[in-house]
């Protein structure tokens, strides 16, 4: 176990620069001057040339792609991703501030979601074929087939405009919170995240929930499921006793790999609904050319993903006696 | 009650099984009596296709799909881009203006208040200014543009149809070429093993490590900064997007041919002496074709997703070119969206419904190509 997990580390290193060397040639197939470009242009900008010298400096603008590569390498494994110009800060500190609201909200409709989901996907496997399986499957599809701007543009039309629920003209504040109290904000936020909530379930729990039945209905076509019938056991435990708990094992090791979404936010969702988490600030960076953040923000993901794959693996084998991590 | 179902559940299969196996024989020896109609394993998975009610609805979707978008223009009296510049809609401007006049009473005589000094009275007037529409911007739902017409006065309706041109046409495209990739990196790895397979699939992880949609808004900045013109800016995004996709093909491929490798219709394809090239397209391959279909046509709808969130980020097909996305990219204009369901629904309706039908006949189709599937 330890040696797999110290070898699945190294192969993590190995892909996460892998990952900035990648991302890294990408920015550098902008044109030389494109910082320069971006930046005069722009009259709002306050870039002053030092910034401009400092950043050329960071990501070896002036140098070719792989010394340039190495002197940000050497910069980023001292955690130095340089200062955002868009928020005007370190960006690892503008990522740690704003990812919480986005962990929020997707850790909510994950606690909604994932339940809701397993069971919908373990009735309809249970029923197959019948009217519940294809009323489910047709809605859950329905949700994976959504994009996800549109439904949030549906939302909002309907509950926040037509039926006046919501004020989402100022993201997660209601306009007029002039001398509120703190308990009365809270609300606030908390009833402006509900759309976005429901967004991020809809668009979820269809993946989960197919996922689900897939595994349940394999399971059930299994010996030891006709061996439970067979024995006299009633159907509620064949069915949530025998099969469930083998049915979970993929759904438990697939939530290790939901981490990336769980801090990394959602750029459409955020945007749409003006939520100040990581997403809009990530969106926003990357429409402003924010070249340090963007790459601090990529990397951040990438190193998600490959811990939430690790995290799977592990999971799997500690879910799962018959797996052994070699 | 359970038992009855049991049962029912395992005459179904003991029917299919004999069914199946009597079809078997029939293919490989070919004497059994005429009375029995012999079925090709393609024929099988057609039959069983079209026996889910979901796959026909995906198909007949797509098929009314692609008629809409590529016959449709033909009967549309509008051009993808043509702005309508015959309207009698007028443009009312309402103006309002406060004059403050002296106040009298009855007899004509001022008023005057208690320091004896005239009073005066505010009166409101309305000036309506008309002018004659220069474009039919804007415009209801009526019959001369179905679904009215959007901000720069092109018919909505005929822009839907492009715009499904162009989804349609990129998602069957980058699948395409997001096949051919992937089955040849997949195939190589899994067929020559050691350290091409390490190398491809570590190529693969760090692939999955990337976060497609940042990137993709890094490319479009790229693609702004070199100047790429609209026109064909599209074709750059396809090729990216098939650059970041062919990750899943190459592992399915990769992951089917490493369990087939073992089997013996491959050691006797070995001993056989056929070449490597033999081996791999007329043996592995197609025994990796179902797993292949269905994730193509899985592959198909997530790739209109991908364009329509592309061209809803501007990052797509560039304005006043027509896309799905994009037209639903005009709410970000609050106006449009409280007040103009028409320019924005419909073309949510269509990515919906395309990839919908996409996803029921991939469904569809991984039921019929599973042998242990009992419908």
């Amino acid at each position: 176990m330890f040696k797999y997990i110290t070898k699945r580390l190294l192969l993590s290193i190995l892909i996460i620069f892998g990952v900035s060397l990648l991302m890294y040639a990408l920015l550098r197939l902008m044109p030389g001057d494109y910082v320069e470009q971006k930046f005069t242009l722009n009259p709002n900008s306050e870039i002053s040339p030092e910034r401009i010298t400092a950043m050329k400096e960071l990501y070896g603008l002036n140098d070719s792609v792989i010394v340039g590569y190495f002197k940000w390498l050497a910069k980023a494994l001292k955690g130095d991703f340089g200062m955002s110009f868009q928020f005007d800060a370190p960006v690892m500190e503008v990522i740690g501030e704003n990812m919480w609201i986005s962990f929020l909200l997707t850790l909510i409709a994950l606690v909604i979601y994932y339940p809701l989901g397993i069971l919908l996907g373990v009735r309809a496997a249970v029923k197959q074929y019948s009217i519940f399986d294809y009323t489910t499957t047709v809605i859950t599809m329905l949700g994976i087939s959504l994009p996800s701007f549109f439904f949030s543009a549906i939302l909002i039309k309907t509950f926040a405009f037509d039926l006046g629920w919501f004020d989402t003209s100022l993201g997660l504040v209601s306009s007029g919170m002039l001398n509120a109290t703190e308990w009365e904000l809270f609300w606030d936020k908390a009833w402006h995240l509900v759309l976005p909530m429901i967004t991020v379930v809809i668009l979820s729990i269809g993946g989960l929930m197919r996922y689900t039945r897939t595994n349940m209905l394999e399971v059930l076509t299994a010996d030891y499921i006709r061996t439970a019938r067979a024995k006299g056991a009633s159907e509620m435990t064949v069915v949530y006793k025998h099969a469930f708990k083998n049915t979970m094992i993929p759904l438990v090791t697939m939530l290790a790999g939901l981490l990336p979404g769980l801090f990394g936010g959602s750029m459409i969702i955020e945007q749409v609904f003006a939520i100040p988490g990581i997403g809009l600030k990530a969106y926003q960076a990357l429409n402003a050319g924010d070249i340090p953040f963007v790459m601090g923000y990529n990397m951040f993901l990438a190193v998600l993903t490959v811990l939430g794959m690790l995290l799977t693996d592990i999971m799997y084998a500690v879910v799962d006696p018959r797996v052994k991590l070699k | 009650m359970n038992e009855e179902k049991l049962d029912s559940l395992q005459e179904e299969t003991v029917v299919e099984t004999v069914e199946t196996e009597s079809e078997m024989q029939t293919v490989q020896e070919g004497f059994l009596s005429d009375n029995v109609k012999a079925l090709s394993p393609t024929q099988l998975v057609v039959k069983r296709f079209f026996r889910s009610k979901l796959s026909i609805v995906g198909l007949v979707l797509i098929i009314g799909l692609f008629l809409f978008s590529f016959l449709g223009p033909l009967f549309s009296p509008y051009g993808e881009t043509e702005i309508d510049y015959e309207t009698d809609r007028m443009n009312v401007v309402v103006t309002e203006f406060t004059y403050e006049v002296p106040m009298y009473d009855e007899f004509g005589s001022p008023v005057l208040d208690e320091n004896g000094e005239q009073k005066y009275e505010s009166i409101i007037v309305y000036q309506m200014d008309k002018t004659q529409k220069k474009v039919d911007d804007h415009a209801l739902p009526s019959a001369e543009h179905w679904l009215g017409t959007d901000a720069d006065g092109m018919d909505v309706l005929t822009r839907i149809m492009y715009g499904g041109r162009i989804s349609l046409t990129i998602s069957f495209i980058v699948v395409f070429m997001e096949v051919i990739l992937g089955v040849i990196l997949g195939g190589i790895a899994g067929y020559f093993g050691k350290w091409v397979d390490t190398l491809i699939m570590r190529i693969v992880d760090i692939f999955n490590c990337l976060p497609t949609l940042p990137l993709m808004l890094i490319i479009g900045a790229i693609l702004d900064a070199l100047g790429i013109k609209a026109s064909v800016r599209i074709y750059y995004m396809m090729a990216f997007l098939t650059f970041f996709g062919w990750t899943g093909i190459a592992r399915i491929v990769r992951g089917q041919i490493l369990s087939l490798r073992e089997q013996e219709f491959m050691v006797s394809a070995t001993a056989r002496g056929l070449s490597t090239k033999r081996k791999i397209f007329r043996h592995l391959i197609p025994n990796v074709m179902p797993q292949l279909i269905v994730s193509m046509t899985l592959g198909l709808g997530s790739v209109i997703l991908s364009e329509a969130t592309l061209s809803y980020l501007n990052l797509g097909v560039p304005k006043p070119y027509a896309a799905w996305g994009g037209m639903i990219g005009d709410i970000k204009d609050p106006i449009i969206l409280q007040n103009y369901p028409n320019l924005w629904m419909p073309a949510g309706l269509c990515i919906v419904l395309a990839v919908l039908a996409f996803n029921f006949i991939g469904d569809g189709l991984r039921d019929a190509f599973d042998p242990k599937s009992k419908k």
